[in-house]
């Protein structure tokens, strides 16, 4: 049961098995995990490679995010990327203590709920809401196209009735 | 009044804030543990809710957004709004005098002059 703060992992190479050794045997989601690359020379490989760990590992977001840390911009993909380890949301960014009773109570009950969010990850909730979510966009393009012939109708009626 | 006097011995250089050398030693026993502005106390709490909101999501949104969607039915009905609203647009820009056969009138006349 760890604190949920950032846990940083320094890619020290862009070699496929290299990588996986290093990312081997962390517990992803568990934390928040920092994948820093800017100091490789072939940050696009070493993305490509960490990428396809993650997928095939089936590393999820939830509960806690994973990010990677690229100089190379505009890059998309899979999981969230950033420039620098600076621009990496602030929320995370806590100095480990030794946490007081009140404090180890909260967190055992953030580890059970975190147990809870595992537990529903086998349902594919995640593909459900990417469907409702595309579903909804179809919905709103449709009606985009209405409210547009509406206008034309309206201004086509007002054209007649002079 | 001599009394309140020694009520405050002892406190006025707290009040004061003449006597701070309380504040330059972080290390007074458990007391400094505990009063650390409740920084972490507060992350966890948010973090709670975060996860709270989370199980929320996925629990129960998603299970009737999975159990009982509406998209099905909201596709057909917009979609027949919108074929009627195109055939609607389509009668009113094919009739005789519509300004959509003025205007492609008048440029045809203007290139094949």
């Amino acid at each position: 049961m760890a604190i949920p703060i950032y846990k940083l992992i320094n890619i020290d190479n862009s070699i496929e098995t290299s990588i996986q050794r290093q990312l081997e045997g962390h517990q992803f989601s568990q934390v928040p995990t920092i994948l820093d690359v800017t100091e490789l020379s072939d940050q696009f490989e070493a993305i490509t490679h960490i990428e396809n760990f993650l997928l095939e590992k089936e590393v999820s977001s939830f509960p806690y995010p994973t990010y990677i840390v690229t100089k190379i911009k505009n890059y998309h993909g899979e999981y969230s990327f950033f420039e620098s380890i600076d621009k990496t949301p602030s929320f995370y960014w806590k100095k480990l203590k030794q946490l007081n009773a009140r404090e180890n109570k909260i967190l055992q009950k953030n580890y059970l709920k975190q147990k809870n969010l595992e537990n529903t990850q086998g349902h594919n909730f995640q593909e459900e809401l990417v469907k409702y979510a595309k579903g909804h966009k179809v919905i709103f393009n449709l009606n985009k196209e209405i409210n547009f012939l509406e206008s034309i109708q309206k201004n086509l009626e007002a054209f007649y009735d002079k | 009044m001599t009394n309140k006097k020694d009520e405050n011995i002892g406190f006025k250089e707290f009040l004061e804030g003449e006597d701070k050398a309380f504040l330059e030693n972080p290390n007074i026993g458990s007391k400094s543990r505990n009063n650390s502005n409740f920084e972490l106390e507060t992350f966890l709490e948010q973090d709670s809710n975060r996860m709270s909101k989370l199980i929320e999501t996925f629990e129960e949104k998603a299970f009737v957004i999975k159990k009982f969607s509406q998209f099905p039915q909201l596709e057909i009905e917009a979609e027949a709004k919108n074929i009627a609203a195109r055939i609607e647009t389509i009668e009113l820009c094919t009739r005789e005098n519509s300004p959509l056969f003025a205007n492609i009138d008048s440029i045809f006349k203007k290139f094949f002059k």
